[in-house]
């Protein structure tokens, strides 16, 4: 192996023909051709009925369609794999050896069909399908074994990891982070604030009017608040505080309800209500008509 | 006797319990430069006014200090922007600790339970309120308390919710920012800030009208309606627009941070507070955005606060009694079995 053939990813990219889109698709219009054509020869030795007694034309075209189908096959998967410039040289000289022997049975077939031509035309033939047959295996094995696909699926692209994080993930993560790190610097510091700053040289404050505003509130929230932050706590019969625990997470979960409207509340809606009343179905109709 | 301070960008409100009453104590966060002379002085002391004395001038402070800017025709300094420590006012600091403890006053007793409220981190700013937070404490905990932080829009939940198992949507609308809190059963399951809040409204209206900041937030303290109907060129009418924007620009953020999570399936009622949530009308106005929205979780009510300015100082008072009851309970759990002891060796003694 070359050792061009295993590259880290740099190098790889430096050492590789650019690939583009139109190159996968036209490895694939080659390989569907090749089998286009295997598959014509196949119907070919069986709508001939070949054997030792055909016809020699008819032997030439089913021997040309299969022999030209397994070469395109070949070169339309090499040409859909990633290619060194070696194994391109290697493609283009399989292709030439096959066209060349393709051309001399062609010419020379139905005349000249002797040997050592015969050994010459096949060997050059064989050598080519060879090459190319070796080419696509080394490129398999390579995509196999290689950490890095040889295979390309598709049109290149970027290798991209399993789970894609978003901008956005990325971002929190780190805003996380620098959070939790700056709160922890934050915990450790310490001001020093006893000192008055030294250019302050009298406070007048004493008889200044405050703005002072006194509300009647028992601010009962207290004890509902310590009920609901720690439940069970504060009662010592144990039982009741769990009930009211259970009740508070009942009421909290509950699904939203209409609220029961008071008396006065109904009265108020139903004769001082500034929006226009909702019309009869009667009258709508009449409307209509 | 435990105390909930308000530490917000235009006013410092601190609230404490007497007998059945809550007790609020305001001063604007604001001070203001005078230059220094007998005169000048007599005339503070006169008028029994909040100022210090520097070296190089007089400074007022609080309420006096937005008086006198409009009497002198000044802008009135700002120890806080957008919800945290002004970067760019050095002398910030000092002045903020002379105002909290002018506000706050003395502990009644050793480690008196303090809840201040502070912002949650802005999501549409790069600004981090770690530092204002540590400092803000460290304030307070140098006047002697036991000091607690909490994020502004819990205490809303505190101070609004408890009907509703303190579950829902708190939402503080500020000078500075823009707080909001999705609390279940009293437990914070998000919270985040908006760097946009009065200040921001009046900076569009003062920007839209050509009128001086000062006097477009003089109005809009004033304001007694967000109408829709006002006269071509006022300031009312750019507060309405800004208003409405602002509305929409929080409501936008909540929908995308609550994608963020999952809460639980339960109908979350919504509580508005904060000094610039006191327009009439503001309540409708948010209602009725917050309905149009379509917000990922469902909503049961909109509840209309009674006493927006001082709910955030309220919830910290509820939070401060809380964990001072908690506290009393904790003490008292771990003497009873001491004097049960001690009750037991002496019965053994006779």
């Amino acid at each position: 192996m070359h050792d061009d053939d295993f590259v880290d990813g740099e190098s790889n990219n430096n050492k590789l023909f650019s690939r583009g889109a139109a190159i996968y698709y036209f490895g694939s219009l080659v390989f569907i051709a090749g089998i286009a054509l295997l598959i014509l020869g196949s119907a070919l030795i069986m709508f001939f009925k070949l054997s030792y007694t055909s016809e020699l034309q008819e032997i030439l075209y089913t021997v040309i369609s299969i022999a030209i189908g397994i070469v395109l096959i070949l070169l339309g998967i090499n040409l859909m794999m990633k290619q060194t410039k070696k194994r391109y040289f290697i493609i283009i000289l399989s292709v030439i050896s096959v066209t060349v022997s393709m051309f001399l049975f062609i010419r020379n077939y139905e005349y000249n069909w002797y040997y050592p031509l015969v050994s010459y035309v096949f060997g050059l033939y064989v050598a080519g399908f060879l090459l190319l047959l070796g080419n696509t295996f080394a490129g398999a094995i390579m995509w196999i074994i290689g950490s890095k696909p040889g295979f390309s699926l598709g049109p290149v692209e970027d290798e991209e990891p399993a789970h894609l994080y978003t901008d956005e993930e990325i971002q929190r993560d780190i805003e996380e982070a620098t959070r939790k790190s700056a709160e922890a610097a934050v915990a450790e510091l310490h001001f020093d604030m006893d000192e008055a700053p030294e250019d302050i040289l009298a406070v007048h404050v004493s008889q200044t009017p405050k703005n002072v505003t006194r509300v009647r509130d028992k601010i009962t929230e207290v004890k509902s608040l310590g009920q609901t932050l720690s439940p069970g706590a504060t009662e010592k019969w144990g039982s009741v505080g769990i009930e009211k625990a259970s009740m508070a997470l009942a009421n909290t979960l509950e699904p939203k309800k209409k609220l029961r409207k008071g008396f006065f509340q109904r009265i108020k809606e139903k004769y001082f209500n500034k929006q226009p009343k909702k019309e009869s179905k009667e009258k709508i109709k009449n409307k209509n008509y | 006797m435990a105390k909930g301070l308000d530490i917000g960008t235009m006013n410092i409100i601190c609230a404490e319990k007497d007998k059945n009453d809550i007790v609020f104590t305001q001063q604007r966060n604001a001070f203001m430069e005078l230059d220094s002379n007998d005169l000048t002085k007599t005339m503070l002391d006169i008028s029994k006014v909040l100022y210090i004395e520097r070296k190089d001038g007089i400074s007022l402070l609080g309420e006096d200090a937005f008086k006198f800017a409009t009497i002198f025709e000044k802008e009135a300094r700002r120890p806080m922007t957008h919800g945290i420590i002004s970067p760019r006012e050095k002398e910030a600091i000092p002045i903020m600790k002379l105002i909290v403890g002018e506000v706050l006053g003395q502990p009644k007793k050793q480690n008196e339970v303090l809840y201040i409220s502070t912002p949650a981190n802005p999501i549409d700013t790069d600004l981090n309120v770690l530092y204002h937070k540590k400092t803000m404490e460290m304030l307070t905990k140098g006047l002697k308390y036991d000091t607690h932080v909490i994020d502004e829009g819990l205490a809303v939940i505190y101070s609004e919710l408890s009907d509703n198992n303190f579950t829902g949507i708190g939402i503080s609308v500020g000078a500075g920012m823009t707080n909001v809190t999705l609390a279940y059963l009293a437990t914070p399951l998000m919270s985040f800030s908006i760097a946009r809040g009065g200040d921001w409204i009046d900076e569009q209206a003062s920007k839209s009208t050509g009128m001086p900041k000062e006097h477009v937030t003089a109005t809009k303290e004033k304001i007694s309606k967000l109408s829709k109907e006002v006269k071509m060129g006022s300031v009312e009418g750019a507060l309405t627009i800004y208003y409405d924007a602002l509305i929409t620009y929080v409501i936008k953020n909540l929908n995308r941070k609550l994608a963020e999570i999952t809460p639980p399936n339960v109908a979350f009622p919504v509580a508005i507070a904060g000094g610039s949530a006191q327009p009439e009308g503001f309540f409708d106005l948010f209602e009725k955005r917050l309905r149009e929205a379509n917000l990922r979780v469902d909503l049961a009510k909109i509840k209309h606060v009674k006493d927006p300015l001082l709910s955030v100082a309220r919830g910290c008072l509820i939070a401060a009694r809380t964990q001072e009851e908690k506290g009393r309970q904790q003490y008292n759990q771990t003497q009873t079995p001491t004097q049960t002891q001690t009750k037991s060796t002496q019965k053994k003694k006779k």
